[in-house]
């Protein structure tokens, strides 16, 4: 054997080597919140394609599915005031008087201050993200806040007659196109602040949430209180969605709830 | 309002069947479930569900775990440990008997805090809701509105582990048992009423079996080095809940144990 | 003027309060912390929480005199610092620290913190939700 084929022999053999270590290395480190997920269209370089077109569920319908958190542009609407967007609220007369009096109190009382749960869209406006799980006739809705979640029913069915008040109401879901129609009934009494300045309601709260999602990456919620304890007339707002993409819910229990006691009024 | 979106006499004889159901559900009352015939359920020619009826399958060919449960014994949640021995290390012992002798005082989901797993799934009366999807399978509770998330896509255990109430659970399919891994645990959880301890190197394995339409085994295996000997098992049984929906149980005010 | 108007003015006056996200994510900034008691204290940690809905940390701060006091900071909850980067071991205690943030309405020696910077490595990180902002104008979360 000449030296020129020795060397290319031994070439060779590191090569080889370095391939079984490498595949003996095991995967990288894996991290809770950054998980490559089957199913995302990727470009050329592996990175989530936002603008790909929204996926479809086998019966053709959009398929929402995907972890979503408000997006920090194209609305002023906040988990702190749903109306910032200039929307006019129709208060009933003793409503308006409520609000003025919650936000003079700087929002004190608000029931998730002791982790109870949020209101409807307040639950989508804060910064922890959203997860959407969409089956056939089931929609579920996870909350990385207070690991809460709500179910939306979308197999046809009606509001059940005998139907009793809960936290999160109950959602019946149909599709409209492309527009998912979300109607929410049902609400406890005590779940009476709508956002963190304290738009108030009652056990009269019927939601009307539409689900458009865009592309692979937005979605859009348009929101429709219709409160007629609270309110003259229903009001509407509008909500932006970005994807988080390739990233999963932490868990969030309140386990270490100590603002309640520092919490100050007017 | 109300489009009948089924044939009237298939609805007359869901809302017969299910409304006699309803009353005598295997130990869940009324107050405990809303309401709600399923109109998937295989039935008898008298409208009832057919609850001997081979488990379903889902669209991939799996079983179908998919449905809302409830324990068919009180035993485990008042000693996990019920079919046999858990042999406890003298740390661990030592703190059961404390929390034997003080009849459970203390135990944080008498704060409003979860029970953890697998005793939130232990409550008879409270039955939860099992919803498979391809990626995930989620258990939904009525207490405190919590879930759990199954990952079945594939992934391992993260590295930047949080310990966690529910833990971080995988899953993969052996033939019909879908076998649950769960690792990740805070330990503040007691395993079951009695006080059972466990440290955050729990690892707990489900494996989750559906013998028919109308029962779930789910057999676990307690794998705790710092507070057990030698992992120790239970046979769990469950049965199907049919033509109900979840209600809710929102515990009130949950302060820290520390001021 | 309507009523309408009236109020909407009263309300642009006081919900500047409450018109962005409040980075206290259940509850509101304002009801609690007060951006006119801006925060900077140096001190050792003492105690890591590291839980939901707030992980907390806590710091041995020495005056001129001497005398330490303990203060206790609030950051958001765990599972969104994991999500911005931090891990568990992130504050250790004993560390060297410096913060940025805002006091307590009731006096007491808690404050909210935005920005901690770890003396070890001078490295600068955000103790709130999403993405660093610049500090609040006003009393806005």
């Amino acid at each position: 054997m000449n030296s020129a084929s020795a060397k290319k022999g031994s070439r060779g053999s590191i090569a080889a080597g370095m391939a079984i270590v490498f595949l003996m290395a095991g995967p990288v480190s894996a991290q809770w919140a950054k998980v490559r997920l089957p199913g995302t269209p990727r470009t050329s370089d592996g990175a989530p394609n936002l603008t790909a077109p929204a996926p479809r569920t086998p019966d053709g319908r959009p398929d929402l599915s995907g972890i979503w958190r408000k997006s920090r542009d194209g609305t002023k609407v906040s988990a702190g005031n749903l109306a910032a967007d200039g929307v006019e609220v129709p208060f009933q007369p003793w409503a308006e008087a409520l609000y003025k009096e919650r936000l003079a109190n700087n929002g004190k009382g608000v029931p998730s201050e002791r982790c109870l749960p949020h209101q409807i869209p307040k639950t989508y406006l804060i910064a922890e993200p959203t997860k959407i799980v969409q089956t056939p006739g089931l929609i579920v809705i996870l909350h990385e806040e207070f690991n809460n979640y709500r179910q939306v029913f979308t197999d046809g069915r009606l509001f059940p007659p005998d139907l009793d008040r809960r936290w999160m109401g109950y959602s019946i879901g149909k599709w409209e196109g492309d527009t998912l129609i979300v109607d929410t009934r049902g609400f406890v009494g005590e779940n009476d602040w709508l956002d963190f300045g304290g738009h108030p309601a009652t056990d009269a709260l019927h939601f009307v949430e539409r689900y458009r999602r865009r592309d692979f990456g937005h979605m859009e919620i348009q929101f429709t209180v219709d409160d007629s304890k609270a309110y003259m007339k229903p009001w509407t707002f509008t909500v932006p969605f970005d994807l988080l993409p390739d990233t999963e819910l932490i868990e969030q229990i309140c386990d270490n709830e100590k603002d309640a006691a520092h919490l100050v009024g007017k | 309002m109300n489009v009948l979106i089924y044939g009237a006499r298939r609805w007359a004889g869901l809302i017969a069947g299910s409304a006699a159901i309803a009353f005598v559900i295997h130990g869940v009352s009324r107050a405990q479930g809303l309401h709600v015939p399923d109109p998937r359920l295989p039935r008898l020619s008298n409208g009832r569900p057919n609850l001997t009826a081979p488990a379903p399958k889902a669209r991939d060919g799996k079983p179908d775990l998919s449905g809302i449960w409830n324990t068919a014994e009180d035993k485990y949640l008042r000693n996990l440990a019920a079919d046999g021995e858990a042999a406890l290390q003298p740390a661990a012992a030592a703190l059961y008997k404390e929390r034997q002798n003080y009849d459970g005082k203390d135990r944080p989901s008498g704060r409003c805090l979860p029970r953890g797993v697998p005793s939130s799934m232990l409550v008879r009366g409270r039955p939860w809701k099992l919803v498979q999807t391809p990626g995930v399978v989620l258990i939904l509770f009525d207490e405190s509105i919590h879930y759990r998330q199954i990952f079945t896509d594939g992934r391992g255990f993260p590295d930047d582990r949080i310990p966690t109430w529910f833990g971080y659970s995988i899953a993969k399919w052996e033939g019909d048992t879908l076998v649950v891994d769960t690792i990740g645990f805070v330990d503040d959880t007691w395993l079951d009423n009695g006080g059972h301890p466990h440290s955050d190197a729990l690892h707990l394995t489900e494996r989750f079996r559906r013998r028919t339409v109308g029962t779930l085994d789910i057999g676990i295996t307690v794998d705790d080095p710092k507070a057990y000997t030698k992992p120790w098992t239970a046979a769990l049984r469950f049965n199907l809940v049919p033509d109900i929906e979840l209600t809710e149980h929102v515990c009130a005010v949950h302060e820290s144990p520390t001021p | 003027m309507t009523k309408l108007t009236r109020l909407a003015i009263f309300v642009a006056g006081l919900s500047w309060l409450l018109a962005v996200v409040p980075a206290a994510a259940h509850h509101s900034f304002a009801a609690e912390y007060d951006v006119n008691k801006p925060l900077a204290l140096k001190g050792a940690v003492s105690k890591v929480e590291w839980k939901n809905p707030h992980a907390f940390f806590y710091i041995d701060v020495t005056d001129e005199t001497g005398k330490i006091t303990n203060w206790a900071l609030e950051m958001v909850g765990a599972s969104a610092l994991l999500r911005n980067g931090w891990k568990a071991s992130t504050l250790k205690i004993g560390d060297i620290v410096t913060i940025e943030g805002s006091g307590a309405k009731d006096g007491t020696t808690q404050g909210q913190a935005r920005i901690v910077v770890l003396a070890s490595t001078g490295e600068r990180l955000f103790a709130q939700a999403g993405q660093e902002t610049q500090p609040a104008q006003g009393n806005r979360p």
